[in-house]
């Protein structure tokens, strides 16, 4: 750990230098004049780089993750100065990691300027990758659902638009789930069943498309009686595989439940379908909440 | 724990026994033998009954309202607003969650379980292992749960799904039959759902063996480039002429085949268009011809004289303007580019051509990339003729003798070509159809990949698998799920589970 702060200096102790500035001016020039003459002062900022990204690295064994980030931030300014681009955003996303130990709000900073560098250069599919990283800090570690949910929705773009598309789609349900759980059914329903469709005619994903439905209908279910009845029979039109489906059974007899406010059928066809399949957390809590509904209105009645 | 469905109150007991055996085991860690103790150990409560509790203190405290609380774990719980752990006591009540702070015995936290969207096993600062529960909006964080995490977090979850599958007058031993037929469509239910995430999986692994594809065509390119700036810094800078008759002699030490030497005119020509030329250093345009051999272009003018020529290696970017406008660029260090604009009416049928012969340079801008992308107007409108054109050049590359008669075609580009067999070519033609990009399989050292990657969204089989046995068995299980899902003829059921016994079997 001392080891790496006395690495650190000399390259902090570059900076003042005068040489330094005049190597930012120009831009590393092939075959040009200027580039003999400045090629001085960029070689020493190069050698501060390197000392930083040493710094880091050892900042990293002793285990103090935001000298370590903050070493590495200062290594992809350098690198900013000396137009490699690439390096900069590389540095950026390790000082991300660095940060994302000790600092959250400090490594989704890193994290940007970072995605910021790699759309610049085209990169969509990368940055993508590191909205997904935001997104999941902002879910574990700062709890911020709704910004989880803008990341991850802007993942899902840049995806979209490098045909990746299994990679959005992926992103997709998350924000998906996260809506539902925020209560914001109408964005859940409209990407469940985009993601039905999409997946539906493709030959490895198919199976999958029933859960899909599954999920819209649920959502539909919550919101309104009647919409879910008329989901469900569009679905079973659009994709025939679904009307077997164990998820479609379900439905219907939740729905016949719910009309005749049968709470009891309503849970013994819940129970019957959890002997099965275990039901997933997200499909608990939106059953609970069609469940309250029933009850709630039972209550009422016995009142 | 607690994963098939009982009433309540055996479900409850079993759980709890476990626990004891748990706190049986903390016990013993922490106070030595409890034995020693005073005859009962202090952990043992003395009505024996459901609450148990921790520590002698605790005990005490639990026996005054054991009616409602089913149970209690000292923890720490993260008060969000002064930011700091708070030590207390967490409760689970048939119906709600409480916590109780230690010091000043205030209610802190208490929420119906019904109102919970999720518990969550997470750690805080990534060490401190911890539990969440995120309850309308808000997340609790419970942290230093005794005994320990997982009993707390099994106990919750249970109590939370029993709010929805549990009936209200609680139907004793109701539900306890489970026949031999539910099990095994409990077990398939389960081995089809991995199946579909295998699936998934797959699928998006195969999306990203396309995208390392097109990076490395990419690199490819960019490596071409840097080899022939290398060339041209090695020749001296005195030579006066084109590098072309300095780099001859020292062509013989690359790695791959020598240059031809100069391959004659009457080479084979794939498509000679009239275009309108622009050179760079001149702005008026004028009318000419644009030739595509096989080992380059070439440029006339109206006159029929040669104005330039490309060979296939010298050309380091074409960019595609529109579907009708293209330039053609050179570079060179030290002294300007030689680049030429051309414009031609007949230019989509030129393009897919350059695309196949320049795969790694060619370049659509903005205006000509619904031209690069399948189904739009210009390419539809010549689909025919595209195709015609494609397959023409196919047909070229797999017999260099045909078109021409002569058979000088032997510089590089060609010999590569030739390595396409009359089978590869049928497949490229079959493949070309139906795919966006077309690019990947048309280089030769990498087409086999390439293809073998497209073929997941061509055919129903899943991406590269080393074993075709074990392939055959995915196949055969991911088609068994339509009899799975007609759940109720037992015979297909039989089936599936034959094989899945098979699958793991092997």
């Amino acid at each position: 750990m001392g080891n790496g702060i006395s690495l650190m200096e000399p390259g902090k102790a570059k900076i003042p230098n005068p040489n330094f500035g005049s190597g930012v001016v120009f831009p590393p020039g092939p075959a040009s004049g200027a580039f003999l003459l400045h090629s001085r002062g960029n070689t020493r900022v190069e050698e501060a780089c390197e000392m930083y990204t040493r710094a880091a690295n050892m900042f990293k064994i002793a285990k103090n993750w935001s000298a370590a980030g903050n070493a590495f931030c200062q290594a992809a300014k350098l690198h900013m100065q000396l137009q490699s681009k690439h390096d900069s955003a590389t540095s950026f996303v390790d000082a991300g990691n660095a940060y994302k130990k000790a600092d959250p709000q400090e490594a989704i900073n890193c994290l940007n300027a970072a995605i910021d560098i790699y759309t610049d250069m085209g990169r969509f599919t990368i940055a993508a990758k590191h909205h997904i990283t935001i997104a999941e800090i902002y879910e574990a570690e700062l709890v911020d659902i709704e910004k989880a949910i803008a990341h991850y929705e802007q993942a899902a773009d840049y995806y979209k638009g490098e045909e990746s598309n299994s990679s959005a789609n992926k992103c997709l349900l998350k924000v998906a789930a996260y809506a539902a759980q925020l209560e914001q059914y109408q964005k859940a329903i409209e990407i469940y069943e985009q993601v039905g469709t999409n997946t539906m005619d493709n030959p490895l994903l198919k199976y999958s498309a029933k859960e899909y439905f599954f999920k819209a209908a649920l959502c539909h279910f919550i919101v309104d009686e009647l919409n879910a009845k008329l989901a469900l029979e569009k679905y079973e039109e659009m994709f025939p595989a679904f009307t077997d489906s164990r998820e479609c059974k379900l439905l219907k007899k939740l729905l016949e439940a719910h009309e005749e406010q049968n709470s009891e059928a309503y849970t013994e066809a819940v129970k019957e379908f959890d002997s099965i399949s275990r039901l997933d957390q997200w499909l608990t809590t939106m059953l609970l909440r069609i469940k309250k509904t029933i009850q709630g209105e039972g209550d009422g009645d016995l009142k | 724990m607690g994963s098939s469905l009982g009433s309540l109150p055996t479900q409850t007991v079993g759980i709890l026994c476990e626990e004891e055996e748990n706190s049986w085991e903390k016990g013993r860690r922490r106070d030595g033998d409890p034995w020693k103790k005073g005859g009962i150990p202090a952990w043992v409560s003395p009505a024996g009954s459901k609450s148990i509790s921790l520590g002698e203190e605790a005990g005490k405290n639990e026996l005054m309202n054991e009616d409602i609380r089913i149970h209690s774990w000292p923890c720490s719980y993260y008060l969000d607003t002064s930011k700091q752990w708070i030590p207390g006591k967490l409760s689970l009540t048939p119906v709600s969650i409480k916590f109780t702070a230690d010091k000043t015995g205030e209610l802190l936290v208490d929420f119906h379980l019904s109102g919970i969207s999720e518990i969550k096993k997470e750690s805080s600062h990534l060490i401190f292992s911890s539990l969440t529960i995120l309850e309308k909006g808000t997340k609790h964080w419970f942290s230093s749960l005794h005994p320990n995490r997982n009993v707390v977090f099994n106990i919750l979850e249970h109590f939370w799904r029993e709010q929805l599958v549990s009936s209200q007058e609680a139907g004793a031993g109701a539900a306890l039959e489970s026949s031999k037929g539910k099990e095994l469509t409990g077990m398939l239910e389960g081995s089809q759902k991995r199946l579909e995430d295998t699936a998934k999986v797959l699928h998006s692994q195969g999306e990203q063996f396309d995208n390392i594809m097109r990076g490395l065509h990419k690199i490819e390119g960019d490596m071409d480039v840097a080899d022939r700036l290398l060339t041209e810094l090695e020749s001296p800078s005195w030579w006066p002429f084109s590098t072309k008759l300095w780099k001859t002699p020292l062509e013989s030490k690359p790695k791959e085949t020598p240059a031809a030497p100069d391959p004659k005119p009457q080479e084979g020509i794939l498509l000679r268009i009239p275009v309108i030329i622009t050179h760079r250093t001149d702005s008026n345009a004028k009318p000419g011809k644009l030739t595509l051999l096989p080992s380059g272009l070439e440029i006339k003018d109206c006159n029929s004289q040669l104005l330039h020529r490309f060979e296939s290696r010298e050309v380091d970017d074409i960019r595609v303007h529109t579907p009708y406008e293209i330039s053609i660029r050179q570079r060179f260090i030290g002294k300007p580019d030689t680049s030429y604009r051309l414009l031609a009416a007949r230019m989509p049928e030129a393009i897919p051509i350059l695309e196949m012969q320049f795969s790694k340079k060619i370049q659509f801008l903005e205006d000509a990339l619904g031209f690069a992308g399948a189904g739009k107007s210009p390419q539809a409108d010549l689909g025919t003729s595209i195709w015609q054109a494609a397959t023409g050049f196919l047909g070229a590359a797999v017999n260099p003798g045909l078109p021409a008669g002569s058979a000088e075609g032997t510089d590089k580009e060609q010999v590569q070509l030739q390595k396409i067999s009359q089978e590869e070519a049928k497949e490229l033609r079959q493949v070309n159809m139906g795919m966006r990009f077309p690019r990947i399989s048309q280089n030769s050292q990498n087409g086999q990949v390439g293809r073998d990657l497209q073929d997941h969204r061509v055919q129903p089989t899943p991406t590269p698998q080393p074993n075709p046995g074990t392939q055959c068995h995915i196949q055969a299980l991911l088609n068994t799920p339509r009899d799975g899902d007609s759940t109720t003829s037992p015979g297909s059921h039989f089936r599936t589970f034959f094989y899945f016994i098979l699958f793991f079997t092997l």
